[in-house]
């Protein structure tokens, strides 16, 4: 064992440490994981019928330089069938994660896969895509095959069952990459007019191209309540990080975020973005109603855990330094 | 009693726990720099490596959904063709229905966006070349393809201005046999 090794082990459980390692209910995990194996299938359904033209050599695939860093290993593959056999790898490995079997395993390849038809044409993907790529990454690096997974059952099946309470880290980075992002949001939003001056919202629904369904003509009359749904949007993105922590105020603050994208998403057309951020609030559901959501239909989900209860069990869900310290 | 398994011991150990917890600073560290305004001395310091670094890892995303301004136009896309013998067709945008059909055609939207945009100009020529390939099965074969761009800026209230058109790419089939 190394110096350093040692050092941290006597160290006191800090606050990081609870809240970024203590363990704690699976159900949350297990939520989020089908939910974005489900929709992953279904991104991956509704891109079939377009990956020709849009990832087909000679038709609206073209010639671009990549960012930095950014790879694209559809690009180096030479066989003009890649990207189809890619769609379908995803659909069924966006399946496999979300009944759960070799859940790691199947959540890698459907990132993978997400990340490599992504980058194939840049030209027609807006940030929704990438959170659902985020949301996977947290899914693959999250142990989240403890509930509702044929991998559950197969390892009840030998005797080994798998352990309910485990370190939430992934869910703390996606749920600390959305708090962050929505405050980045927000502040890039500050940089413009129509914020500041309340017509945004409207600005926003008047995108012909975008409109889903189109707003009733008599809402753009109404000045004062589409200031307020503007400055009221800002508010919110703004001010998440800090009110989505105390576990009083989180429901309510996800009902409004809800609100918000739901209503985005009938007025918008703008794909699968609201889905992802409501299947990200997922990483914020208390643990005990995820526990009693998901124990509706696997009672393990309310038992104890290696001897501790699994109903409020573990550590509390406020970030570093919101929190007295305590150990788990 | 089983021995936990390899990634649970994993998270148990406080060196992987520093590990992770090194790369979740990285990782947000990352995302806060490439969202830096572009101008400002920090930005241009870290948004190299911090995009370098968040591509190289799949994590890259965008938080600037209609910021810093919602765009102010509306837009259209027409790709007219025009065939030897004179006649002509209008290529439209692909639409379907606004439930359940959304959450395939806004890949078109979007693509729309970014098709009739000077910073997109390596979009054009396939765009062409793709829906003069629409028209193989004609009698006449396709002579020109033009692609034009309609917009209008939008008002927050009352009626909204007619459509200006320009066209901003010509495709000449002949000149690419």
């Amino acid at each position: 064992m190394t110096a350093i090794t040692e050092a941290v082990e006597a160290a006191p459980r800090s606050a990081w440490d609870t809240f970024f390692f203590a363990p704690q209910s699976t159900a949350p995990m297990t939520l989020l994981r089908v939910g974005w194996g489900a929709v992953t299938a279904i991104w991956a359904l509704s891109f079939l019928p377009d990956i020709d033209p849009f990832l087909t050599e000679g038709a609206l695939r073209y010639e671009r330089t990549l960012q930095p860093g950014a790879w694209d290993p559809l690009a180096r593959i030479g066989w003009d069938q890649a990207a189809l056999a890619t769609c379908v790898v995803l659909l069924v490995a966006s399946l496999a994660t979300m009944v759960g079997f070799r859940t790691r395993l199947s959540a890698a390849v459907a990132v993978l896969s997400l990340t490599c038809l992504q980058r194939g044409n840049t030209a027609i993907f807006n940030s929704g895509d990438l959170l659902l790529r985020q949301l996977g990454i947290a899914v693959l690096l999250a142990p989240c095959a403890a509930l509702w997974s044929l991998d559950a059952a197969r390892a009840r099946r030998r005797g080994a069952p798998l352990t309910l309470l485990r370190a939430p880290f992934a869910m703390r980075l996606l749920q600390l990459e959305l708090a962050v992002g929505y405050l980045l949001s927000a502040w890039t939003k500050a940089r413009g007019s129509t914020w500041h001056d309340g017509t945004a919202i409207a600005l926003s629904l008047r995108i012909e191209d975008l409109q889903r369904f189109v707003a009733p003509e008599w809402l753009f009359e109404q000045s004062l309540l589409l200031n307020l749904f503007t400055w009221g949007a800002l508010a919110f993105e703004a001010t998440f990080i800090f009110l989505v922590w105390p576990k009083r105020l989180r429901l309510p603050v996800l009902a409004a975020g809800v609100l918000l994208h739901l209503g985005i998403d009938i007025f918008l057309d703008i794909g699968f973005f609201s889905v992802a951020i409501l299947l990200a609030y997922l990483a914020f559901l208390p643990e005990d109603l995820a526990n009693r959501w998901v124990g509706r239909f696997d009672k393990r989900a309310l038992e104890p855990d290696d001897g501790e209860p699994a109903v409020g069990a573990g550590a509390q869900d406020e970030p570093v330094g919101t929190r007295a310290q305590g150990g788990a | 009693m089983t021995r936990p398994r390899l990634s649970e011991r994993a998270e148990r150990s406080p060196t992987v726990q520093v590990l992770i917890s090194v790369a979740i600073v990285v990782v947000l560290l990352a995302q806060v720099a490439t969202h830096l305004p572009d101008r400002s001395a920090v930005s241009q310091l870290v948004a190299p490596e911090a995009n370098r670094l968040i591509r190289m890892l799949g994590t890259e995303q965008q938080w600037g959904v209609f910021a810093p301004d919602p765009r102010q136009t509306s837009l259209r896309l027409e790709g007219r063709v025009t065939f030897e013998d004179g006649t002509t067709a209008v290529w439209e945008l692909p639409n379907g229905p606004r439930v359940g059909g959304n959450l395939r055609f806004y890949r078109w939207r979007k693509w729309l966006e970014r098709v009739r945009a000077d910073d997109y100009q390596g979009l054009w020529e396939p765009t062409a070349r793709w829906i003069a390939s629409l028209y193989d099965n004609r009698a006449s074969s396709v002579a020109t393809v033009e692609l034009v761009r309609m917009f209008h800026t939008n008002t927050v209230t009352g009626k909204q201005p007619p459509y200006e058109e320009f066209t901003y790419y010509t495709y000449v089939v002949a000149d690419h046999l």
